[in-house]
């Protein structure tokens, strides 16, 4: 560690700074902060209501560079011009993935929006890469664990509630969700957040408290660029929108994305020759990954939740239209998830992408068409996402969508 | 069974129609209407219902909107809806089950049902610009009706290729084909070609459109010419189209017949009732309003007075006078000067055809209105239309507009530093640092927020721009419709319609969206500070106090805007033509009398750009010539090219190695990366004894022929050519295809990783899954890092095996090949030597086209190096310079592209090089150069060079890029008289 980056982050921890991070998949990231909280950082999710964000972005960043990265950037001005934060102990945090597409230089384009107006305030990384020596989160063993528990635990918390809110609305589901969350908070900190199965158990039980329902819903699957998958502000509410008119949500797991780069890692290996150092302990934290990954889902056998899909399958369902090898972005992940979901019955996906993603124009757009040729009954449309597009457009095109899941 | 149904109505309200069908018991139309709604849905919604009672009774029928602007209707009134693509579906199957397949065009949204070989329905992305909204554009800009441009297009002789993936794209070749002197006649049928191009290429998506077509929608029902358009396109002959007797109706018919399966009976006057209580108020995002009150609008009126302009008296002035001429290339300017710069005349009028009529047209007014004893001693002209007039009425000087409008700024203030121009197509801004024009900076082809833009929309919106502007003034909530193009914002407009923002809030919101486009994305400012205290803004747009007052608002300053902002250019050029002293070339009152042209067409069969032709020729025997991309037609000497490197390359790429006869013959298609490795891996093949077949540079038909197959249309040219070099190398019938798939290019070490962008990288597993004809020819695209030899040769003997290769074959071809990439680019790099050396002997400006190495291609370059050229430039490359040993240019980004980082290494040369410049091409689409556009800005900016960046993309309109060029080297030229 050099001694500029020591010395910034005794004072971040010393000073009691404040870490903005943009809100991404709410669930996990909520239980993130709270275990990063424990720590003495005060993380605050940044949720922006109205345009106002869009338009900051819009006014920051280059308008031709990419939807997530103007609209996240757009949220931290947003907040950090409010007035409600101390620029000079205020940070924002955002995570690198280091890949070839451009959304490893969002903390660049960050750093370039705050040089004027909020010179104070550093931008952060969080990745395993490498990157940014001197401006990343450290993460020693104990902090990666915690963290990966909270990613687990939120994907396992948002696949219930995926489950539920078509079913019980939003009260109900909202104070199951409320009631698992104040459970785990009160173990962070302590040996018991790492008892997996006993809190995926704990979970499990207090949605199972909610009476099954008489009718299961058509399912929509949601594939496609992270975070406007993920993040509600980003895709005006997609999810909210699906489930008020009729269907139940399928997501995929936060954790696929995780297992998806640590297998690119591996492949790399394979395909290049590189990373020969770290190789193995990549090949270590799949296998554990994977363990964790499988407890959950063998936790929901025999209950009326389903399992999100197996892992494995997914770059094997995703050669049936294009290679392991194509990693930037989410790569060959979407085409995985949109041959399995095809598999497994469900037969409605959306798939969203920010206006002129690079890796979408492959790995989306690109594959919709090789999937349903193999697919043929297959009801899958494309959505653009960016700070200009209007709802009324995109929700005419899922109309179209849903009036084809009757048929 | 028609008998059990009841009555039923069907209401389609479309982005700027409602459609009305109303169907009796037993299937039969009693009422059928299409009436242009101007925003105001709900309530000519209400009318329609109103009216059918009144004729029919209230009688009580089964009900559905349906259309993109009926969602919120119907949601907001509580009333049922159906999708549009399933009510003419619902109707095709009914009434047209013959059908395979139908196609509608509505106001903003294109839509495409397959029926025969799986049901499929598509709608548009939210890019494309061919609807009907791109056509009534179409028809202001060439100020015709809808009928009169069907019309015309039926008479035309040729068509001219047409950008047709966006419609700002679109406008500015029709703007350049019209200020050329093409018909309007054969504009307007190009027009029709580039809809239904659009159409086929977005929609489609590699699926075939045959059997019997189906044609819906308003414009395909109006439009002949459009109806000719698609059916020669689709290659359908006239028993296969089918044009429905009320193909405009049709949607809505759809609704009437897809509410007959809904329950509910509702009386007419219950649906008055709905929808008179429609609450219209949502959640639209609003701003301040511009104006408190009518004195706050006195007041800015008040603080511009002072920049008003003297003027003198035409038929009374003596002496000596100096004419300015600003042929734009939406409008005409024109200044006569006295000799206290007092105006004896100005004239601005919108260009309708041919801006020389226009001036010749004024000339003769001046000549006839003047006082005998005053004499036109200088003129000048500036603008699109420059080397026309000039060529054409012997005017003195011609100048770059920028120029003009710094000479005009500084008439104000001299001590000006910012200038901001917002004319009806371009936006034009630079900065001035110690008394020189600084940075340039010109919106692209994509961002025209103009004051057409304006004045397309008061149209669509049934209102003259003036009274649109006025409107303006005293809105209370401007509503925020963010800072895009066109397309995009005709969307934001609608949405706030649907949530019942007024007109006058919506005008407002649009001047503000002018400016904010104007300071966001094309300054690209970050604090109103950037732009100093003195700022002076011009332009015809800025004469709408709306967007005057928007623009102080949005900076929180004062600025100057003269009162004759819109002839600032033509007052530039008078003010230079009087600097300069003038030398009385202006053609004469008697030479104007008997002035007359002629024109005749044709194609230039000079090069493989085959350029189309346009000659004017003058009585005084002089001829112009345009559409030429260089200088050969005009029988010049041609230039040797021998400073051009982009010329070079091209030769030396296609310099194959000789070719073994072999039975294995691999395609592979010169796109992408190629034009970086495509001496590797000829050399590979060919080395391991087989031939290749490498496509031939792209060309638009080339393009054409791939288009089909395209999934997302939104990706960057080069990478869209691909399908146009796969089909190519299909047809050749190949062994395989080969295009490698590298995450990594070749490692230089100049950069702190070495990828490939997504779509270079991948591309093959893109092709190999998009054309079918893939299944039998295979592509093979394997993934290599070649700057790791070991895992690449091992990969390459695992794909090439089945074709009877052993290891060592593999690696001692590899090897090979290393050796002649390397080759080539220690030829490249000696070769932009030999250039910059010569150069420097000459005293020649060096410009560095800084983009990536697929920007050679002659289609996506579109003879930017020959304007270059032409310009008397030295062209050099990004990959051709050699750095030695000099450390890693620091970045401000993650530099991880090998490409990219090329740009970096350059812009940090170029700023230590007095005699170099740098032009960076961006590719339109490309997320990556959002990136590096500002970086390679910044490198340069920090030390004190200009920057200038220009995006291409389809488009071949040259006109914009040729300011922007000249005007970069007069701000060189001039910055070296400075110094």
């Amino acid at each position: 560690m050099s001694r500029e980056r020591r010395k910034f982050f005794r004072k971040l921890e010393k000073e009691h700074y404040t870490i903005l991070i943009p809100d991404m998949c709410p669930i996990q990231i909520g239980i993130l902060a709270r275990v990063l909280a424990k720590d003495g950082m005060n993380l605050v999710v940044v949720t922006p209501k109205d345009r106002g964000a869009k338009d900051e972005g819009l006014a920051s960043i280059h308008n031709d560079a990419c939807y997530p990265a103007l609209i996240t950037c757009g949220a931290f001005v947003e907040a950090l011009k409010s007035g409600k934060y101390d620029l000079n102990h205020t940070c924002v945090l955002m995570t690198q993935t280091g890949g070839g597409c451009r959304a490893s230089n969002y903390i660049a384009l960050y750093r370039k929006a705050f040089e004027k107006e909020f010179p104070t305030v550093p931008v952060l990384s969080l990745n395993f890469s490498g990157l940014e020596k001197d401006f990343s989160l450290p993460i020693g063993p104990k902090r990666a664990i915690n963290l990966y528990m909270a990613v687990l635990y939120g994907d396992f918390l948002m696949n219930l509630v995926n489950q539920s809110r078509p079913y019980y609305g939003d009260e109900k589901t909202n104070a199951a969700l409320e009631d698992c969350l104040n459970a785990l908070d009160a173990e962070i900190g302590h040996l018991s957040f790492l008892k997996i199965k006993k809190n995926y158990q704990m979970i499990l039980n207090r949605f199972q408290e909610l009476e099954p329902p008489e009718e299961r819903k058509p399912r929509v699957a949601i594939v496609g660029e992270i975070f406007v998958k993920y993040s509600p502000y980003a895709n005006n509410h997609l999810k909210d929108f699906l489930v008020k008119q009729g269907t139940e949500v399928v997501e995929p797991s936060l954790n696929e994305f995780l297992l998806y780069c640590i297998y690119n890692a591996i492949n790399d290996n394979r395909l290049y020759g590189s990373n020969k150092g770290s190789v193995g302990l990549y090949c270590f934290a799949y296998r554990k990954a994977l363990k964790l990954t499988r407890q959950a889902n063998a936790m929901l056998k025999g209950t009326r939740f389903n399992p999100f899909e197996d892992f494995e399958e997914i770059p094997q369902n995703a050669t049936e239209v294009i290679s392991t090898g194509v990693k930037m972005g989410e790569g060959w992940l979407i085409p995985g998830e949109m041959v399995t979901f095809s598999k497994h019955g469900i037969k409605n996906i959306v798939v969203v992408q920010p206006f002129g993603c690079l890796p979408n124009h492959i790995v989306g757009k690109g594959m919709i068409r090789p999937v349903k040729e193999r697919y043929p009954d297959e009801n899958i449309v494309p959505l653009d996402f960016d700070a200009s597009s209007t709802q009324v457009n995109q929700e005419n095109r899922l109309k179209l969508m849903l009036a084809n899941i009757q048929k | 069974m028609a008998k059990e149904e009841g009555y039923s109505l069907g209401i389609d309200v479309g982005s700027t129609t409602v459609k009305a069908v109303l169907r009796d018991p037993n299937g039969k139309i009693l009422y059928a209407s299409y009436v242009r709604h101007f925003a105001k849905v709900r309530e000519t919604s209400l009318e329609e219902i109103q009216k059918i009672r009144q004729q029919f009774g209230d009688l009580s029928v089964h009900f559905a909107f349906t259309g993109s602007a009926g969602l919120g209707l119907a949601e907001r009134s509580d009333l049922p809806f159906v999708q549009e693509v399933q009510a003419a579906y619902t109707t095709m199957k009914r009434l047209y089950p013959q059908a395979d397949a139908a196609i509608e065009l509505g106001g903003e949204d294109a839509k495409i049902i397959f029926v025969a070989g799986g049901l499929e329905e598509r709608m548009n992305g939210q890019c494309a610009g061919g609807t009907g909204a791109f056509i009534d554009q179409m028809a202001t800009l060439l100020n015709v009706t809808l009928p009169e441009m069907d019309q015309m297009a039926l008479k035309a002789e040729k068509a001219y290729p047409i950008a047709s993936r966006c419609g700002v794209f679109a406008k500015s070749d029709v703007q350049s084909l019209l200020n050329q002197g093409a018909s309007k006649e054969d504009v307007a049928l190009s027009i029709f070609y580039a809809v239904a191009d659009q159409t086929v290429a977005g929609l489609a998506q590699g699926r075939e459109i045959k059997g019997h077509v189906l044609f819906l929608g308003g414009p395909l029902h109006f439009l002949k010419g459009l109806r000719k358009a698609f059916q020669q396109r689709l290659s359908l002959d006239d028993e296969s189209v089918i044009f429905p007797e009320d193909a405009d109706t049709f949607m809505a018919k759809g609704a009437a017949l897809a509410a007959l399966e809904l329950p509910n009976i509702v009386p007419l006057s219950c649906l008055e009732d709905k929808l008179k209580n429609t609450p219209m108020n949502g959640a639209v995002m609003t701003g301040k309003p511009l104006f408190q009150d009518e004195q706050d609008y006195q007041n800015l009126l008040a603080a511009h007075k002072d920049f008003d302009i003297v003027r003198g008296d035409l038929k009374t002035y003596q002496g000596k006078a100096y004419l300015g001429i600003d042929a734009g290339s939406t409008t005409t300017k024109l200044v006569l000067l006295g000799e206290h710069n007092e105006i004896l005349y100005d004239h601005y009028e919108a260009n309708l055809g041919l801006p020389i009529d226009r001036i010749v047209n004024q000339l003769k007014i001046i000549y006839a209105e003047k006082n005998p004893q005053c004499e036109i001693v200088g003129s000048a002209v500036t603008g699109y239309g420059e080397d026309l007039i000039r060529t054409a009425l012997h005017v003195d000087y011609g100048m770059v507009e920028t120029v003009a409008h710094f000479q005009a700024a500084k008439y104000y203030e001299p001590d000006v530093n910012f200038v901001l121009d917002i004319g009806g197509q371009d936006i034009k801004c630079f900065n001035v640092k110690q008394g020189a024009i600084d940075s340039i900076m010109l919106n692209e082809a994509c961002s025209s927020g103009c004051g057409s833009f304006l004045q397309t929309f008061a149209q669509s919106l049934g209102y003259d721009v003036e009274t649109f502007a006025k409107m303006a003034y005293f809105a209370k909530h401007p509503v925020e419709l963010g800072s895009r193009c066109t397309v995009f914002m005709n969307s934001s407009v609608k949405q706030a319609q649907r949530e019942g923002a007024s007109i006058e809030d919506i005008s407002a919101g649009l001047c503000r969206s002018v400016v904010k486009n104007a300071l966001y994305k094309v300054i690209r400012i970050h604090s109103a500070s950037e732009l100093g205290d003195k700022i002076v803004c011009q332009g015809g747009t800025f004469l709408n106090n709306a967007v005057l007052r928007s623009f102080e608002q949005e900076i929180g300053k004062t600025v100057i805007r003269p009162s004759i902002a819109g002839l600032m250019g033509a007052f530039g050029a008078a003010l230079t033509a009087k600097r300069k002293g003038g030398e009385k070339g202006l053609i004469r009152e008697e030479e104007l009398q008997n002035f007359s042209y002629s024109s005749t067409h044709s194609t230039c069969h000079g090069c493989g750009a085959h350029c189309p032709l346009t000659f004017l020729r003058f009585p005084n025997g002089r001829i112009f010539l345009s559409g030429n991309k260089c200088d050969k037609p005009e029988g010049k000497k041609a230039s040797s090219g021998e400073l051009d490197i982009y010329l070079w390359k091209r030769e030396r790429l296609m310099q194959l190695l000789p070719s073994p006869s072999s039975s294995i013959k691999v395609g592979i298609p010169m796109g992408l990366v190629m034009w970086e490795q495509l001496p590797f891996w000829d050399a590979f093949f060919k080395h391991l004894g087989w031939d290749t077949i490498v496509s031939p540079f792209s060309t638009r038909a080339m393009y054409r022929a791939g288009q089909k197959t395209i999934p997302s249309d939104t990706a960057c040219y080069p990478a869209k050519l691909m399908h146009g070099h796969a089909d190519y190398l299909l047809k050749q019938n190949p062994t395989f295809v080969f295009y490698p798939s590298e995450s990594y290019n070749v490692n230089e070490k100049r950069g702190d990783n070495h990828f490939n962008c997504p779509v270079v990288a991948y591309y093959g597993e893109l092709l190999k899954k998009n054309d079918i004809r893939f299944e039998t020819t295979p592509l093979l695209d394997p993934f290599v890092d070649l700057s790791r030899p070991k895992k690449a040769i091992d990969t390459l003997e695992k794909t090439f095996k089945p074709y009877g290769v052993s290891k060592k074959d593999v690696r001692n071809a590899f090897d090979f090949a290393i050796s002649m990439y390397e080759s080539y680019r220690n030829d490249t790099q000696a070769k932009a030597k030999e250039i910059i050396d010569k150069a420097r002997k000459e005293h020649k400006t060096i410009v560095v086209l800084a983009g990536r190495p697929y920007h050679v291609d002659p289609e996506v370059s579109h003879g930017i190096e020959r304007l270059l050229d032409s310009l008397g430039v030295a062209v050099v490359s990004e990959d051709s310079l050699r750095y030695e040993n000099a450390p890693k240019t620091h970045a401000h980004v993650l530099n991880q592209w090998t490409f990219h980082a090329r740009l970096y290494d350059a812009a940090n040369y170029v700023a230590k090089q007095p005699d170099m410049e740098l032009v960076q091409l961006i590719s339109f689409g490309c997320g990556i150069d959002a990136i590096t556009s500002d970086e390679v800005r910044r490198i340069l900016e920090n030390q004190g060079k200009l920057y200038t960046g220009i995006k291409i993309d389809e488009i071949n309109n040259l006109g914009a890029v040729r300011i922007r060029l000249r005007s970069l080297l007069a701000a060189v030229e001039e910055k070296h008289h400075e110094s």
